[in-house]
């Protein structure tokens, strides 16, 4: 893939993340309730007051203009909730635990789903495989808060090993990434499983052992190369689910990441943060998609540039 | 319906696993629909006296910390989560189905106007833009229920199109237009119901989908909301006091765990029995 194909890329995604948060803008500015709207109801001269200080008694147009001219500038404003605080420090606070925890859960996963599927492949229809293949349907079957509760009460509560909740040593992250990576496991190692199947009872292999390559080779040269393309097709996808989906775990471990704050943000409808959050979760995405793009268009030269057979 | 007793579907059905999976269902869906029967108290009776108690003959599973028995809560939670699950499954297959066969059969402009929208759908993952639109959607029950089937109608709408694209160039629709059948009869009289087979498999998934989302959604309090009784909503009750009671969270994530799990089971053996091409679709 040449540079142009990549800038042309960048540029469509730039205009899609512009047309999206336009329609979020407006989406949370016609959503009933305000982000002043209480428990109590405050005063009329105090909420008149908050809805001149940020802006919100200007008309609806005025403020998408000043959020774009603003946005533009990197700006992306000051949060409702954390008074005072810009959106763009709390983004970049919390964004360090949330790709910690995402990405750790990726690499665990996507490992941990080849190895094991390559081993169920080879052992199919026996134990290990039939093992294997009730820990992956469990991995797709439970909630991962459900998982997360379990561990924590057997790890934590029971036999005190790993802590509860909260982001302060790096044993606080071996529960809240293993709750996390438990389902892509499983979708990782159903998928190399099958295809690896697929891949040593076709034709090209029959002919391969026939032709007396040795059994190893079979694995690691053919099939496994063969199987790996629509596996690493499937992985942009799980990073991207994983960067902006960890937000239950968060909220169960108590790690102050990008999830617990975009969650927080929606329901007290601080919608700077709230844009602000979804924007970075845009850029995940956008990200993720292209790196999975070009990863196959490497893999796989049947694909044409934007990763789809040409 | 022919496809639902087919012979495939009759074979699957002598299945060890599918057999439970499908009595299991069976027994929850019949349980949902008499809950006011099955259950021994009402879901939100408080009696503070009787505040988080063991199990016992008079509550089966014990109490939470409002008094609450906590196994009739289970009940409705389970008549709640099924009933949202369902209910925005049919949905969202009826509106992805319209939607695809559309865009399939008419192309062109159509055609590229309606995939634009679903892929905007689909730049999210479904969750996050539920939790988007619960915001201007309200929580609630009416909430859940739109915010689950804006996100789930897509990919199927994607799957439909794509199959009535392929389908349009066989014979037997050709044959069809050739006697003079205009559009309408086309797709729904001879088209979709040849779709049966995928389409079934596309609703069985769809439905524990939808109940894992709105777990989900109950769960972080952005969902149905206290004192109605659903899985997620007990799942998130019992965790806060999970220290000293875990039996709040454990029994009702078991009725969420083997539910999905016989939901699993069902989609992948109709999908291995009616779409074996597909199989490597997850």
């Amino acid at each position: 893939m040449n540079i142009k194909v990549i800038l042309r890329r960048v540029l469509a995604s730039i205009g899609l993340l512009f047309l999206l948060s336009t329609l979020l803008f407006f989406l949370l500015r016609f959503a009933p309730g305000g982000p002043f709207d209480g428990e109590r109801a405050l005063p009329e001269e105090v909420k008149l007051a908050l809805d001149a200080a940020y802006g919100l008694d200007q008309p609806i147009l005025t403020q998408y203009g000043r959020w774009l001219a603003q946005s533009a500038r990197g700006n992306l404003g000051e949060s409702f909730q954390h008074l005072g605080v810009p959106v763009t420090e709390i983004i970049g606070e919390s964004i360090g635990p949330s790709i910690t925890i995402g990405g750790f859960a990726f690499v665990l996963a996507i490992a941990l789903g080849i190895v094991t599927g390559v081993i169920a492949a080879s052992r199919w229809n026996r134990p290990s495989d039939k093992i294997f293949l009730f820990l992956s349907h469990t991995g797709i079957s439970l909630p991962n808060f459900l998982l997360a509760s379990l561990l924590i009460l057997l790890f934590s509560l029971k036999l005190d090993w790993l802590p509860p909740a909260l982001w302060e040593s790096k044993l606080s992250a071996v529960l809240p990434v293993l709750s996390l990576a438990f389902r892509p496991w499983a979708l990782i190692h159903r998928l190399t499983r099958s295809e690896m199947l697929e891949n040593l009872h076709s034709d090209y292999l029959r002919t391969a052992r026939a032709k007396g390559l040795p059994e190893w080779k079979i694995y690691f040269k053919h099939a496994l190369k063969n199987a790996l393309v629509p596996v690493l097709a499937y992985a942009g996808p799980i990073l991207a689910a994983l960067l902006t989906g960890s937000f239950v775990i968060e909220l169960v471990f108590q790690i102050p990441g990008l999830g617990k704050y975009f969650v927080s943000a929606v329901m007290n409808r601080d919608y700077p943060l709230v844009m602000g959050v979804t924007l970075t979760f845009g850029v995940f995405l956008i990200v993720c998609n292209l790196i999975t793009d070009l990863v196959a268009y490497r893999m796989d030269p049947r694909l044409n540039e934007e990763g789809r057979p040409a | 319906m022919t496809v639902v007793m087919s012979k495939p579907v009759r074979k699957l059905i002598r299945r060890p696993l599918v057999a439970i999976s499908l009595t299991l269902l069976f027994v929850l869906i019949v349980g949902s629909v008499l809950a006011p029967w099955v259950a021994t108290h009402a879901y939100d009776l408080q009696d503070i006296e009787a505040r988080l108690q063991p199990a016992s003959a008079e509550h089966w599973m014990g109490t939470d910390s409002l008094g609450r028995d906590l196994y009739s809560r289970i009940v409705y939670g389970a008549r709640m989560s099924l009933s949202v699950g369902i209910m925005t499954a049919l949905l969202s297959i009826t509106l992805g189905t319209l939607v695809g066969a559309l865009a399939g059969y008419r192309g062109g402009i159509i055609d590229t106007v309606l995939m634009r929208i679903v892929d905007l759908f689909t730049i999210f993952p479904s969750v996050l833009t539920a939790i988007l639109l619960t915001v201007v959607l309200g929580r609630g029950l009416s909430g859940i229920l739109i915010a689950l089937v804006l996100t789930s109608w897509v990919l199927h709408a994607r799957l439909v199109r794509n199959l009535v694209l392929k389908a349009k160039s066989l014979p037997y629709v050709e044959a069809a237009r050739a006697v003079g059948l205009s559009g309408f009869p086309i797709v729904f009289r001879h088209i979709l119901p040849n779709l049966m087979g995928p389409m079934l498999v596309s609703l069985t998934y769809q439905i524990p989908n939808n109940i894992m989302a709105e777990s989900f959604l109950s769960f972080i309090g952005l969902g149905l909301q206290p004192p109605l009784s659903s899985w997620g909503i007990l799942a998130n009750e019992g965790f806060r006091a999970m220290k000293s009671y875990p039996h709040l969270t454990i029994y009702p994530g078991l009725a969420l765990f083997v539910t999905l799990t016989a939901l699993q089971i069902l989609g992948d053996s109709l999908q291995e029995g009616l779409d074996p091409h597909a199989r490597k679709l997850i």
